[in-house]
């Protein structure tokens, strides 16, 4: 089959004639996927933009389902742009395919549903190629990740740096939420319900409370990276996490994301992991961390989990609240 | 003897000459005391007094509203006519007793010869005086203003927005002299902006006191027309639930001609059956009008001179927009035609449809059928739309002659069509499409609500006129796009919105979603000071 990184390569072999929004070009590369078994979404971007003259970057997605999953998970309501300022490891999201006329003079009865298709008509494939605007910062400059989410499936990621001539920086990095001091969530310590690291990425679980309304939803997960020079920080730390005294090195950012089925934005948790150790951390050298933190209780309801790290959107995890 | 007559008449000449002389004297002497007494009160310069060279009893005997048509004349209504003067116009617009003053229009709208006095922010007075024994020359008259405030007057309302003599937020009163027609000069007073404000004007002569000459009330309103532009075949009831909502916020919403259209006249692609528009529609042909034929009906605004706040009202059955092209749907077919293909338009879009003709351009963007090494296209013609299908994005085809039969072996069909996508209406400034499908309460809201965005409703903090503070149910971001009021409201946890929270069941007409049970069909209270205090001189983009 296919894969999203090998869907993404056919895109991207296309050079820079991709970005321009040539709907022939589209039809022929929709021809062309339409031939392979790939499902799922595929994203291409450039690799560097100027930010001083168009505020914009170009992001070409493919997608190709079957038209049963199209009508189950349909893109135009559950199709989610993530961006990552890669300075700060701050993660924006919202739907992908938005029309200002949506909701504007909003009818009392928006357009219903379509009944499902038959078996017949939803074996059929729909492919997709189209050319998003992502809107940045005039001028400005760093680096992005971009990455498109539709609930359960997610794409591949693109990192694109910008050439702007402003030259702003991220502020510097604290822990964010700070630890129980005593005990209890969130922690950054090692401990029960940590999953194991992975040798590269992010590895976590999702356990909904089952308690009253006002329990939290635990998020237990742990990461390993190769670590950035905006990571460390200037002088190690004093924090104190479920009774113990330590001293944090780095700290990283990731952000948990709660998606459910044709929600407009997900539900974004920022967490500025520290990493402990008194010994600095260079750039390059390989770290790992972990962290359990609780998220608001949801309604009833199934719904999916996402950690960025970098960027990359680690996951799903099924979360279904009874 | 005829010696002694030349020594009398010299005599007389010399007794004359004194007599004559104390007589002048005595006149010089008067007059400069006189004119000393009013030196002191009136110095050199004054424009508002003269020196009244004669005593005599002074009555103000007319305060008149006037205007200039070329020459000045009398505007018979608020203030009274005049035996003087000759009258140009009567004003007729009246809410109970006071008259209506429209402060959103010029006054020269339809050109200086045809002037209208009821428009714009000021009114023009003067006043006479009649003396009897006595020249009416320079006798002062002092103007003054009576006000009643209209519903919701902010306590503290000035500068521009506020009322005075002379100019917006002008001086109290006004003292103005006479002159040898005992005429005082004409007097500007600009009413305030803030709609219901009722003002009385009034004169008294500063040797008449107590003899007050006033106008009957005028009272702030603005003014603004619609006009209707419909199919000749779609029946479509007056606004007038709308009509009523702007006068409860002294606006007068009027009119204006009406424009029917028959198919010939409509551009191509405005007549769709219904039942290929909306899923259960009749076999009647329905106007559709979106992105694809707009700008021809845009051109159907009668612009008039006279009516310079206009909104125009383009009423449709449905509205759609051409969206673009669909998914390219690949699927192998075994019936000829097939059964129902499901075409995937703009990700899933619940809102769109295939129609033929297409919207706009051809309706097959690609179109082939395949079976081994054999293929050929498809065209317009094999795509079969008909009645009953089970929803808008549903199409049949028919393989045309020269494909195989698709029941010996399965048939490849790739397949990508334009197609369109339906909302509830649009507003660009003063051009409103507007979806009426029968249901007349949400005709009115929509209407009403437009128009209510095109004058800046709701506005958002920053963006309210200055004397009001923050309009405390504005929001944005609780469902709908831009800037609604949340009266009534209940806010509800909704994970599919953007902040995790939405409004519903809101009562007024800038509430975000059309609720024709639920809406009073009124700017609620707290909108209501925010639509009185607002420049109604244009329509302008949505807030």
């Amino acid at each position: 089959m296919v894969t999203t990184v090998e869907a993404a390569a056919m895109l991207q072999k296309r050079g820079d004639r991709l970005f321009e929004g040539d709907g022939r070009l589209y039809s022929e590369i929709e021809l062309a996927i339409a031939r392979t078994d790939f499902r799922g979404l595929a994203i291409a971007a450039p690799t560097r933009v100027q930010t001083d003259d168009k505020a914009v970057v170009p992001v070409v997605l493919l997608t190709q389902h079957t038209v049963l999953r199209t009508w189950e998970v349909p893109d135009r309501y559950n199709l989610m742009l993530a961006v990552t300022d890669l300075d700060s490891g701050t993660v924006r999201a919202r739907r992908a395919l938005t029309s200002p006329k949506d909701d504007e003079a909003a009818d009392a009865a928006p357009a219903p549903r379509p009944p499902k298709p038959s078996a017949a008509a939803g074996a059929g494939v729909s492919t997709k190629v189209r050319k998003l605007d992502v809107p940045v910062a005039p001028g400005r400059s760093g680096a992005i990740a971009v990455a498109l989410i539709a609930f359960d499936q997610v794409s591949n990621t693109a990192r694109i740096d910008l050439a702007g001539s402003s030259a702003a920086r991220a502020a510097p990095r604290a822990i964010s939420p700070r630890p129980a001091p005593a005990q209890g969530l969130p922690s950054y310590a090692p401990g029960r319900g940590m999953p194991k690291a992975p040798a590269s990425g992010v590895a976590f679980t999702v356990q909904p409370s089952g308690g009253a309304a006002d329990t939290p939803v635990v998020v237990h997960g742990a990461f390993a990276k190769v670590a950035a020079a905006q990571d460390s920080l200037p002088q190690p730390v004093s924090v104190r996490d479920n009774g113990v005294d330590r001293q944090a090195s780095a700290v990283i950012p990731l952000t948990i994301a709660i998606l459910g089925l044709e929600w407009k934005a997900p539900q974004l948790y920022p967490l500025a992991v520290p990493l402990y150790g008194a010994a600095s951390i260079a750039p390059g050298q390989p770290v790992a961390g972990q962290f359990a933190t609780g998220i608001p209780q949801l309604p009833p309801g199934q719904y999916v989990a996402y950690v960025f790290m970098d960027g990359v959107p680690y996951g799903p995890q099924p979360l279904q609240v009874k | 003897m005829p010696a002694i007559i030349p020594i009398i008449a010299a005599i007389l000449i010399v007794v004359a000459v004194a007599v004559a002389a104390v007589l002048l004297y005595k006149a010089l002497s008067d007059s400069r005391a006189d004119a000393d007494k009013c030196f002191g009160t009136n110095p050199v310069g004054s424009p508002t007094a003269g020196c009244p060279l004669k005593e005599g009893k002074v009555t103000l005997v007319e305060l008149l509203e006037v205007v200039t048509r070329g020459d000045e004349g009398v505007v018979a209504g608020a203030g009274a006519a005049s035996g003087k003067l000759k009258t140009h116009t009567n004003r007729a617009d009246k809410n109970g007793a006071a008259y209506k003053q429209y402060v959103n229009l010029d006054k020269d709208v339809e050109g200086a010869p045809k002037r209208r006095p009821e428009y714009a922010r000021y009114i023009e007075l003067k006043a006479r005086v009649e003396v009897q024994g006595g020249l009416p020359q320079g006798r002062n008259v002092k103007f003054t203003y009576e006000l009643t405030k209209g519903k919701g007057r902010p306590a503290t309302l000035t500068g521009n927005p506020a009322e005075g003599f002379g100019g917006a937020g002008g001086a109290a009163d006004y003292t103005a002299a006479t002159n040898a027609e005992g005429w005082t000069d004409t007097v500007k007073f600009y009413l305030s902006e803030f709609a219901g404000d009722q003002f009385k004007i009034t004169a008294e002569a500063e040797q008449d006191p107590g003899n007050k000459k006033q106008t009957a009330a005028y009272e702030v309103w603005r003014k603004f027309w619609y006009q209707t532009t419909r199919a000749g075949t779609h029946a479509v009831p007056a606004p007038s639930t709308s009509v009523t909502a702007y006068e409860k916020v002294c606006a007068e919403m009027v009119r204006a001609d009406e424009v029917t259209y028959a198919k010939a006249d409509a551009p191509p692609n405005t007549f769709y059956p219904g039942w290929m528009v909306k899923n259960g529609g009749g076999d009647a042909e329905e106007s559709v009008i979106g992105g694809h034929n707009r700008e021809e009906f845009y051109k159907k605004f009668k612009d008039e001179a006279d009516k310079p706040v206009k909104g125009h009202l383009i009423i449709c059955q449905h509205q759609w927009d051409p969206h673009g092209e669909s998914d390219l749907l690949t699927i192998n077919v075994n019936k000829n035609p097939t059964d129902e293909l499901s075409l995937t338009l703009d990700g899933g879009a619940w809102n769109a449809g295939v129609v033929t003709p297409a919207l706009s351009g051809n309706l097959v963007v690609v179109g082939t059928w395949s079976r081994g090494a054999d293929s050929g296209p498809l065209a317009a013609a094999d795509i079969v739309i008909a009645k009953g299908r089970s929803a808008l994005n549903r199409v049949r085809v028919k393989l045309p002659a020269g494909a195989p039969d698709p029941t010996t072996g399965p048939v490849t069909l790739q397949l990508k069509l334009a197609y369109g996508e339906f909302f509830a209406g649009e507003s660009n400034r003063h051009q409103m499409l507007i979806k009426y499908d029968g249901v007349d309460k949400k005709f009115n809201q929509v209407v009403s609500h437009e128009f209510g965005h095109g004058f800046g409703q709701t506005p958002p903090d920053g963006k309210q006129p200055t004397a009001l503070a923050k309009h405390p149910k504005q929001y944005t971001g609780r469902g709908g796009v831009g800037s609604h009021c949340s009266t009534d409201a209940t806010e509800v946890a909704d994970a599919t919105v953007a902040g995790g929270k939405r409004y519903k069941d809101g009562t007024c007409i800038m509430f975000h979603q059309v609720n024709p049970e639920g809406c009073k069909q009124v700017f609620c209270d707290t909108c209501d000071p925010y639509l009185r205090l607002r420049d109604f001189s244009a329509i302008t983009s949505p807030s």
